[in-house]
């Protein structure tokens, strides 16, 4: 099997599984428990947040949620709105975000393809950036300015959805007020993610409960995962093999696709690629008889057929929507994957050639 | 629903078979039980009561019963009734009690009674008078209405037995399943194809599937689709298979050596041909298409004639003479149309050549088909089609 989908969701690292395994089955205690196991788990998941927090703010606080989705919850429902206040957000982000948002009665205005700064003022009280964005790889161009935009709009909220950056790309010079992350993009399991927020940040809670994690996030703390997550974030990847295997493919497939995102301007993780001549669902299939897996759309959306509002957000023409394919990538990768990779496309496009689009 | 442990069901076109009554009739009688058996957990009797079935049971039928019994070839109607003694106190007594349940909002109503007995001492005419009168005294919220009643009370007297009933479901009629042989049904996710086989179900064909799986140029939303038909359609049958025949090898290698115009009439000749095959082994005696003149352009005269002569079995094509609108009507009653409507990937999309023939070159076809022969790709297929069956309760088994 050659999986190129690591940006849907990527395998548990074998030495955060040596962890997790021993967590599971040895200190299975309950970190809010009042015994001696209980508090020592404690100590551990404190010990834990602290080494987290140093990457984003010493002084902040880090809540572990189920992933991503529920940490962008979490911050979109959790502020107390103005009747005039206004949403910043970007259609082309993750339905955890854009749909989100749409269930709130808070006017909101997407940014995509224009100026942020033009459209932010005093109503913009929460703004949305995403880190890495799901599709393109785009990294956002706006997270260096966030302390002027802080300084000049005191009254916004900064939240970054980091699903596809953290443990991945540095987080220390991005000055937001809260930082949301999953575990399982970065070898972690599925189901544990967390919240990071700035000092002085309060926000409504979304679960109660048994006043875990301060009241802040009920739920049993989830132990194992945490040290998961600790485990996976410790042991990142360089990136430069990363750049070395993706301009690789691009080299190796430029000849039947196109790639509207520069090389420069995206995560070296993923490859949005484009190719008029056939529709990417039997792409897909054909790759797939021969074992190789990518992604033909967000696995969230994939069901979606034709026109694809994310897509169109993110610059990509309608007509284009049905041959969008995503390659992404992670250190696991090896350079034989992607040769065998290149030639399945070769191949799939000559056994095609007869019915390809002139 | 009241609780009725009565069914009577009325046999659609019973008057139409002479000699045949009994084979026809036992025919009808066989599929009733399986539905029975699968549907209704506990002893029943049924008995032939001046042409009509009567099903008794101790427990009350479920709707789910009723639901299924509706889709069953050759019913015409059923009355889920309450039996009681021809007798004309108890009748009136029963009456009241029934027409109480439904008593409690405002509608018209009539009195429909039937004398099979004529020694019953009142003329049906005169019941429905008497009748009608102490029901609206009874309940004030009831209004007479004789031409176009919203409740029809239906009393049937019988020398001993009397059936009430304030309920007449509509079954779909025609002749009991398998009375006009077996066939195979090529089945594609749109309109049409479901149609066609409901109304050859109908007329007491039973059936076998055959989809042809154009993967991996459509994906397997197209297969869950088909699955989804099934459900509906398994309906009309005792038994039921689905034939899933994987086809995208044969219509890449016929679109590599056709010219690019006659790609799709030959994909459909391979079709043909191939379920004929598979109609060979699965003893069907012709094939059913959802073909309809003039609606795209494989189904001109030209090309469907040319189709005609790929198998030598007969292809009935029961929508031939129908619009649009009218199919789309049928699908809506056999509940086809909401998932015929979901969009999914077509491979002709794919292979579709922009001008398709109109009017086949006899002498092209004639020598495409010699030089280019496709049996063992043919074979192939139908060895490794995958095989969905379903049994009269509908299970997928």
């Amino acid at each position: 099997m050659i999986y190129l989908d690591y940006a849907a969701t990527s395998p548990m690292k074998l030495e955060v599984l040596e962890s997790f395994t021993k967590a599971l089955t040895q200190d299975f205690a309950n970190p809010s428990s009042a015994h001696k196991l209980g508090k020592s788990l404690h100590k551990r998941v404190e010990q834990i947040q602290k080494e987290l927090l140093k990457d984003f703010d010493s002084k902040g606080t880090l809540l572990f949620t189920s992933g991503a989705t529920e940490s962008n919850n979490t911050v979109i429902k959790g502020i107390n709105y103005l009747p005039d206040d206004e949403i910043l957000y970007d259609a082309a982000d993750h339905p955890s975000v854009v749909k989100v948002v749409e269930t709130l009665s808070v006017k909101r205005v997407s940014f995509s393809s224009k100026d942020l700064h033009s459209l932010l003022n005093e109503k913009t009280r929460l703004l949305i950036l995403t880190h890495v964005h799901n599709l393109s790889g785009k990294i956002n161009p706006y997270l260096s300015q966030l302390e002027d935009i802080k300084n000049k709009y005191p009254r916004v909220h900064i939240h970054v959805d980091g699903a596809q950056a953290f443990g991945k790309f540095p987080i220390d010079h991005i000055s937001c007020d809260s930082y949301g992350f999953s575990g399982h993009k970065m070898g972690a399991p599925k189901g544990i993610g967390g919240l990071f927020l700035a000092p002085q940040i309060s926000i409504n809670t979304l679960i109660d409960g048994g006043q875990q994690q301060d009241g802040k996030r009920s739920g049993t703390i989830n132990y194992p995962m945490i040290e998961a997550v600790y485990e996976a974030y410790q042991r990142k990847d360089s990136l430069e093999p990363l750049y070395h295997l993706k301009e690789t493919v691009m080299g190796k497939i430029g000849e039947y696709f196109d790639f509207p995102f520069e090389k420069e301007e995206t995560s070296p993780y993923i490859l949005l690629a484009r190719c008029e001549k056939i529709s990417s669902d039997i792409l897909l299939r054909f790759l797939e008889m021969k074992d190789i897996y990518v992604s033909s759309s967000s696995a969230c959306s994939s069901k979606i057929k034709g026109f694809n509002p994310t897509y169109l957000a993110m610059g990509i023409q309608e007509k284009h929507h049905k041959n969008i394919i995503r390659i992404s990538f992670s250190s696991l990768t090896t350079f034989e994957e992607i040769e065998r990779f290149c030639k399945a496309i070769e191949e799939t496009f000559s056994e095609l050639g007869h019915l390809l689009r002139k | 629903m009241t609780n009725y442990k009565t069914l009577v069901i009325s046999v659609d076109e019973l008057w139409l078979k002479g000699g045949n009554r009994k084979y026809y009739f036992n025919r009808f009688k066989t599929h009733v039980k399986a539905l029975l058996k699968s549907f209704h957990n506990h002893p029943t009797v049924c008995r032939n009561e001046s042409q009509k079935l009567v099903i008794e049971s101790p427990n009350a039928f479920s709707q789910e019963l009723i639901d299924a019994l509706k889709w069953l070839p050759g019913l015409q109607r059923i009355r889920p009734s309450i039996e009681i003694d021809s007798n004309y106190d108890t009748i009136i007594q029963e009456s009241i009690d029934l027409v109480s349940k439904v008593s409690n909002k405002e509608q018209s109503f009539k009195v429909q009674c039937r004398r099979d007995d004529k020694s019953f001492p009142i003329k049906g005419q005169d019941m429905n008078r008497e009748l009608g009168h102490i029901l609206t005294e009874k309940f004030p919220k009831l209004k007479v209405d004789v031409r176009s009643p919203e409740l029809v009370l239906e009393i049937k007297i019988y020398s001993k037995k009397t059936f009430l009933s304030l309920e007449n479901i509509q079954g779909i009629g025609g002749l009991p399943s398998g009375m006009s042989g077996h066939m195979l049904t090529l089945l594609s996710g749109g309109f049409d194809s479901p149609v066609a086989s409901y109304l050859m179900a109908r007329r007491g064909c039973s059936q076998d599937y055959a989809f042809f799986y154009a993967y991996p140029y459509v994906g397997d939303d197209v297969k869950d689709k088909i699955l989804q038909l099934m459900e509906k359609l398994k309906r009309f049958h005792y038994k039921t298979r689905l034939f899933v025949i994987p086809f995208g090898e044969i219509q890449n290698k016929i679109s590599q050596t056709c010219h690019i115009e006659y790609r799709t009439l030959l994909f459909r000749k391979f079709m043909l041909e191939c379920a004929a095959r598979l109609a060979k082994t699965l003893e069907a005696e012709a094939l059913i298409t959802g073909d309809n003149i003039g609606q795209v352009s494989s189904q001109t005269l030209g090309n469907l004639t040319t189709l005609d002569q790929c198998t030598p079995l007969s292809i009935f094509r029961p929508l031939l003479g129908m619009n649009k609108k009218e199919i789309i009507k049928l699908s809506r009653t056999i509940e086809t149309h909401d998932i015929s409507i979901i969009p999914h990937d077509d491979a002709c999309s794919l292979f579709a050549p922009q001008n398709p023939i109109l009017r086949p070159d006899k002498e092209y076809w004639e020598t495409y088909l010699k030089t280019n022969d496709f049996t063992q790709e043919m074979e192939k297929a139908i060895s490794e089609a995958e095989i969905h069956k379903f049994d009269s309760r509908g299970n997928n088994i």
